[in-house]
């Protein structure tokens, strides 16, 4: 009997996944975003390797020179190449994106479940503790917490960012999951003495894969955006580290009289998270009509 | 459960629902009270005790060259409190602000005077914004949900993934670049980029309130805009769920026309989602102010919020919190009182 709950179950979860996932490919905003996606990603894993110039070299004889010709995108005020200098802060950038969202989504998923599925005092303790984090804004903390993480490693960054990004999932996760919480499969797999861990990993979390797929897919653009927050305003990334964020910073200086210098930056920027929106958005229809408005959960 | 859009929205109409033993209709609104109070000092304490750890306010004093005596750097460790403990030192700083007293800033400034000439500046500056991308954002969503799949549609969720994309404090300086033509055509300044007012300039009347606006047009677009967007979005979701729903059809099977349905059962129930969405995200919108204040540059509570990071004072920070804070649990009853308005199940009965 168990073994028949679990496989029904989990081939009900991969059978919707698979449902989507068939609807998937054909979608344009899914196949436009992942595309400028992977060429996005593609250009800051090979870029720096091919193009001549290095982010880092300064060129006295050629500051500020507008796009084209030999710096395709211009040079910054000191003669660095803007776009070297843009791919590099691109790579770091969507580092941190994937790792942030990958952290802060798993632990949306932990708390959202044991919240939703332990109830009572958990439930409460839980829920007050996102309700806190609401009212604090991400930004403040990082920002607050960067005179302590100046002189290491920007990975404490990707931390700090994660746990302050995951709690608006986590109350999604957790409203599924007590309304999971009734439905048969579950009481029953809980009558025949399976342990709460199993039930949470085998029984739910296969229902909240796609939800977790797409929070994940737009907690990346949300990183990206929150680190070049941060950096910005030089509580960031520290030189001679670039990212987006403090390429924006560096450039707004004379955003009125050098455009490009901002708006190289700027541009890879929106575009990126941009795509990630686009992809998240085509991701979240081909569920909706994978479900094909049924009532289910 | 309703199908998965929006997908925040679902997890907020759960919370709507306040559970606990039944109550008169003014008790929960106090045990409502009571919590986000409680929400309010946790969150400044925690805002605090990060600040008191992370900052080293002795830094300065300690890096001068010719280094000053000991005790210099000792009487200033004893006046910022830094030999107390960090919840004794919290205690302290929140018995003073009933009475209005902040605590002093690393130089040694009233925290207080400060405190509400900034307040006012931030919150004309916020509340402008918010209201403007609430408006638009309600109208933009109703409208795509309407025109679900057409261009118009299709145009605005491009428009609004376009701006979502963009940073604040980018969008504020892109802002600028745009109107900076128009200025030149002008010949004169039709909008200012900086400043709540014309420093110097002496207006009265109808006078100094078109200096006003004038000062205040961009930055409340920069503010208004991406929450516009993202309003817009949820909106857009919240009313397409309601046009596919029992009800409405409901509504029309007893003879009403679409219009009448839409805009008399509809509009409302795709309302209630957005309240509660509204009051969870108002914390996050504010980040979008200081960002704002900081690009257009007004003196208001983020650019203090800025400032006092990097002067690493914990009271500033603490204070801002609280201001925070306290706009958000504002926020949150405005939205309990908006709810008890568009649902009658939380009016008549409370849960």
């Amino acid at each position: 009997m168990n073994t028949l709950t679990e496989e029904r179950t989990s081939a009900q979860g991969r059978g919707r996944f698979r449902s989507a996932a068939r609807r998937t490919p054909g979608r344009p905003s899914i196949v436009c975003g992942a595309a400028l996606l992977l060429a996005l990603a593609g250009a800051a894993v090979l870029g720096p390797l091919l193009w001549p110039y290095d982010h880092v070299a300064q060129d006295r004889t050629a500051m500020l020179v507008p796009p084209g010709g030999e710096h395709w995108l211009g040079t910054s005020r000191l003669g660095e190449d803007l776009l070297a200098q843009c791919l590099q802060g691109l790579r770091k950038s969507l580092v941190i994106g994937l790792l942030v969202a990958v952290l802060s989504t798993t632990l949306s998923a932990a708390v959202g479940l044991a919240a939703g599925y332990l109830g009572r005092w958990v439930d409460r303790c839980l829920m007050w503790g996102v309700d806190m984090l609401l009212i604090l804004p991400p930004f403040l903390v990082a920002a607050v917490l960067s005179p302590l993480l100046r002189e290491r490693s920007w990975l404490y960054m990707v931390l700090v960012l994660a746990l302050f990004q995951w709690m608006l999932t986590a109350r999604v996760v957790r409203a599924r999951t007590v309304a999971l919480r009734q439905r048969e499969f579950v009481t029953a797999a809980h009558h025949m003495g399976a342990p709460t861990l199993w039930i949470m990993r085998r029984h739910l979390l296969p229902h909240l894969v796609p939800l977790l797929v797409i929070d994940c897919t737009l907690h990346v653009g949300a990183a990206i955006l929150g680190e070049a927050g941060l950096s910005y305003f030089g509580f960031g990334i520290q030189p001679p580290d670039v990212s987006l964020g403090t390429l924006v910073a560096t450039g707004s200086g004379s955003a009125l009289t050098y455009p490009w210098a901002f708006l190289a930056p700027v541009g890879f920027l929106v575009v990126t998270v941009s795509a990630v929106g686009l992809l998240g958005e085509g991701l979240r229809r081909a569920l909706e009509e994978g479900r094909g408005g049924s009532n289910e959960d | 459960m309703t199908s998965l859009s929006p997908p925040r929205a679902a997890g907020v109409r759960a919370v709507a629902a306040p559970s606990g033993p039944p109550a008169g209709a003014a008790g929960r609104l106090l045990r409502r009270l009571a919590w986000r109070l409680g929400l309010c000092l946790a969150a400044t304490f925690t805002a605090y005790v990060l600040a008191s750890i992370s900052f080293d306010p002795l830094a300065e004093l300690r890096g001068q060259q010719p280094p000053p005596p000991q005790a210099v750097i000792d009487a200033q460790a004893q006046r910022l409190g830094l030999d107390d403990p960090v919840p004794q030192r919290f205690l302290g700083w929140l018995a003073g602000v009933p009475h209005g007293d902040f605590g002093e800033t690393v130089t040694g400034q009233e925290i207080g005077d400060e405190l509400w000439r900034r307040c006012g500046t931030s919150v004309r500056l916020f509340l402008a914004g918010s209201l403007l991308a609430i408006v638009l954002g309600v109208a933009i969503g109703l409208w795509n949900a309407l025109r679900d799949g057409r261009p118009s549609d299709r145009m605005s969720l491009f428009a609004s993934l376009i701006i979502l994309a963009v940073p604040v404090f980018v969008l504020g300086t892109v802002l600028k670049m745009l109107w900076l033509p128009l200025n030149e055509a002008a010949g004169t300044q039709l909008l200012y980029f900086s400043a709540e007012t014309t420093p110097g300039a002496d207006h009265t009347g109808w006078a100094a309130i078109g200096d006003r606006l004038r000062h205040l047009a961009l930055p409340t677009l920069a503010i208004a805009l991406p929450q516009a967007a993202f309003y817009s979005r949820y909106q857009r979701a919240a009313m397409l769920d309601v046009l596919g729903s029992d009800f409405l059809r409901a509504a029309r099977a007893k003879g009403l026309r679409h219009r009448q349905a839409v805009l008399r059962h509809g509009v409302r129930i795709a309302l209630i989602p957005m309240v509660t969405l509204f009051a969870f995200t108002f914390g996050l919108h504010l980040t979008g102010g200081v960002f704002t204040e900081r690009v257009f540059g007004w003196n208001g509570m983020g650019d203090w919020l800025l400032r006092g990071i990097q002067d690493e004072d914990a009271n500033i920070v603490a204070s801002v919190t609280l201001f925070i804070a306290v706009l958000v649990v504002l926020a949150g009853m405005l939205a309990d009182g908006v709810l008890a308005l568009l649902d009658p199940r939380i009016r008549r009965a409370g849960p």
